[in-house]
């Protein structure tokens, strides 16, 4: 019984990234932003809610979000447009991660919601279960801990606080960190599952027999208008390899669950086949591609190691995936920024940079602190010009400063990238360079570090 | 105090148990949404089968005239409803029993009402005309299938124009 017990919480409350779990609150509420008006737009559910009484038949899901307004009750079409507005407003704020969990819950709500009440008029489809029920899951989890607003918010009082610049605490590992990961797993496992054993059930091997895809394929490419299912469907071999390679992966998945390091063959030949299947039958099910992020981590380690092995470094990096530990082959290839530690307004900006710096591409020295390591990383600089400018170093040593290491960061750290075209238009680097000189010239700074004033 | 890891295990072990449930046979499937089965093209095909695709058309008063197709999107009803009103309004499916006389009246009267702003200027009736498909084990044999028609009926005096 105990080994049972060790192993649940070995594979549900495993230790694990904090920034993992904050990479799949991005990618879902992203792709609920995306899907839900793409697929089901509001004047969907306000012609449903004019249509005849008879034929609202609610299913159970909505009857008990809507208990509030009594057992079966029928959502006007105002309280649906509300519901789609702040649904859409939740999830923007649950993808920045302002008020992460909370915006997550009312996203969870609000999708359920207005998918409970699309499927309230006698059909039903499957592309959106699964993810519906994970962001319940993620509302519970700590997902607002890295890569959101409410991180930034706790790491710059941190640092105001401190006056130092303001890291992830602890070593970015959580117990509730894997849970909702697993669950996302488990249940695509489980949907894939129920699909290959019906098939089984209802159609025996005979399913495999190539006649039955070629049959479904042709069927929906007429009903859909997809002419690539009808050339597609003259091809009686290649349907009958697909058949096979369907069953065996829907009866199988769960595989990739269990042992990690084959998820990225499940999950691509996932990809693979619902990609397929939309292009000739029009079956949505971008839902459950979204869903595989929940695979993240067993494929990076996966990705990991055949770059290594690539680069004939052998698979010696270990088998057991560690989701922060810093990749050692990337120390050689990381950026320095020096920045000044007596800076509040500096100290904070590093702050924000190494929130943002997801892929640990960036070292902060703090010249003031640590003028030894700062010296190193680069040569011939004065104190004296260090406290003019940031400096940036590149890992060839080249090094850049104020307004044109700020606009050559942008370039090193993916987050930043967007701002990275703003600042190479004409007439910019100028003005942005008067518009540095003038703050650093002006910046307040403390007369000894936070950690020291004391002594 | 509970502990959370225990709370958060009774609700992973009661989201799994509510899916496995929605899966088995017998059950209800979608009706537990969003735990639900996934049964969807599962029964099997053999060699030689075929279905009808219908298509639901405006006839114009003139021979002349051009016809046009009234589809789903146009209309502005779900697919799977519309290929329903399509199979009742001309008789059914081949491996299905008839509809009642009623049902296929009802079904054409749903087309016209959903057609009626929809039928181009000078249309006088509306007709479903229907193409055979069949599947051989080398795959669809042919896929432009002569089109035959299988149910025409006048439009409402309302929705000509």
């Amino acid at each position: 019984m105990s080994r049972l017990a060790e192993w649940w919480d070995r594979h549900w409350f495993a230790p694990s990234s904090l920034r993992d779990l904050a990479v799949v609150r991005i990618v879902l509420a992203a792709g609920v932003l995306v899907l839900m008006p793409t697929f089901s737009p509001p004047s969907v559910h306000i012609e449903l809610s004019r249509v005849d009484e008879s034929l609202f038949l609610p299913i159970p899901a909505l009857k008990v979000l809507l208990l509030p307004l009594g057992w079966g009750a029928r959502p006007s079409a105002e309280l649906l447009s509300t519901a789609y507005v702040l649904t859409l407003a939740a999830g923007i704020l649950a993808l920045v991660g302002w008020y992460a969990r909370a915006s997550m819950a009312v996203l969870a709500l609000g999708n359920a919601l207005l998918i409970a009440h699309e499927y309230s008029y006698g059909e039903v489809h499957h592309p959106e279960g699964l993810v519906a029920i994970v962001l319940f899951a993620l509302a519970l989890a700590p997902i607002g801990a890295e890569l959101s607003v409410d991180a930034l918010r706790r790491r710059l009082a941190a640092a105001r606080a401190t006056g130092a610049v303001a890291r992830a605490p602890g070593d970015g590992l959580h117990p509730m960190a894997l849970w909702p990961l697993r669950l996302g797993q488990w249940l695509l496992a489980l949907a894939y599952l129920s699909a290959g054993i019906s098939k089984l059930w209802h159609g025996g091997p005979t399913w495999m027999n190539g006649t039955t895809l070629t049959y479904y394929v042709v069927y929906d490419a007429l009903a859909f208008d997809r002419p690539l299912g009808l050339w597609v469907a003259q091809f009686g071999w290649l349907l009958q390899a697909l058949s096979v390679v369907t069953i065996v992966w829907e009866l199988f998945f769960w595989v990739a669950v269990l042992l990690p390091r084959t998820a990225w063959l499940f999950v691509l030949t996932g990809i693979g086949l619902h990609v397929g299947i939309y292009l000739t039958q029009r079956a949505p099910f971008f839902h459950f591609i979204v869903l595989y992020i929940v695979f993240l981590d067993p494929i990076r380690a996966e990705w990991r190691r055949l770059r290594d092995r690539l680069r004939g470094r052998g698979a010696g990096l270990g088998t057991r995936v560690s989701t922060v530990a810093p990749d050692p082959t990337a120390a050689a290839s990381r950026w320095t920024v020096l920045y000044d530690g007596l800076c509040p307004l500096c100290i904070r900006t590093a702050t924000i940079v190494d929130l943002l710096d997801v892929g640990r591409r960036v070292v902060l020295v703090d010249f003031e602190g640590s003028w030894a390591l700062a010296s190193a990383r680069a040569p011939g600089l004065t104190p004296e010009q260090a406290r003019e400018a940031m400096h940036l170093v590149a890992p060839d040593g080249r090094r850049v400063r104020g307004f044109l290491a700020f606009r050559a960061l942008t370039a090193v750290v993916p987050a930043l990238w967007p701002l990275a075209p703003l600042l190479r238009l004409p007439g910019v680097a100028p003005a942005g360079d008067r518009i540095y000189r003038f703050v650093a010239a002006r910046r307040p700074r403390r007369h000894c570090r936070a950690d020291t004033c004391t002594i | 105090v509970i502990p959370a890891k225990t709370l958060v295990s009774a609700g992973i072990v009661g989201v799994l148990v509510a899916q496995v449930y929605a899966m088995a046979p017998g059950t209800s499937g979608s009706w537990y949404w969003p735990f639900m089965n996934y049964p969807m093209y599962s029964a099997a095909k053999l060699p030689g089968a075929g279905f009808s695709f219908r298509r639901l058309e405006a006839v114009p008063c003139d021979a002349a005239d051009p016809r046009v197709e009234l589809p789903a999107k146009t209309l502005g009803v779900q697919t799977f409803r519309f290929r329903n009103l399509l199979e009742t309004a001309s008789g059914g499916r081949r491996d299905a029993p008839p509809p009642s006389a009623e049902a296929i009246d009802e079904a054409r009267a749903a087309l016209g009402a959903l057609a009626r702003r929809h039928v181009p200027e000078g249309s006088c009736e509306l007709e479903i005309v229907s193409r055979d498909f069949v599947v051989e084990a080398a795959g669809l044999v042919d896929p432009t299938p002569p089109a035959r028609p299988v149910a025409r009926w006048p439009l409402e005096a309302e929705a000509r124009r």
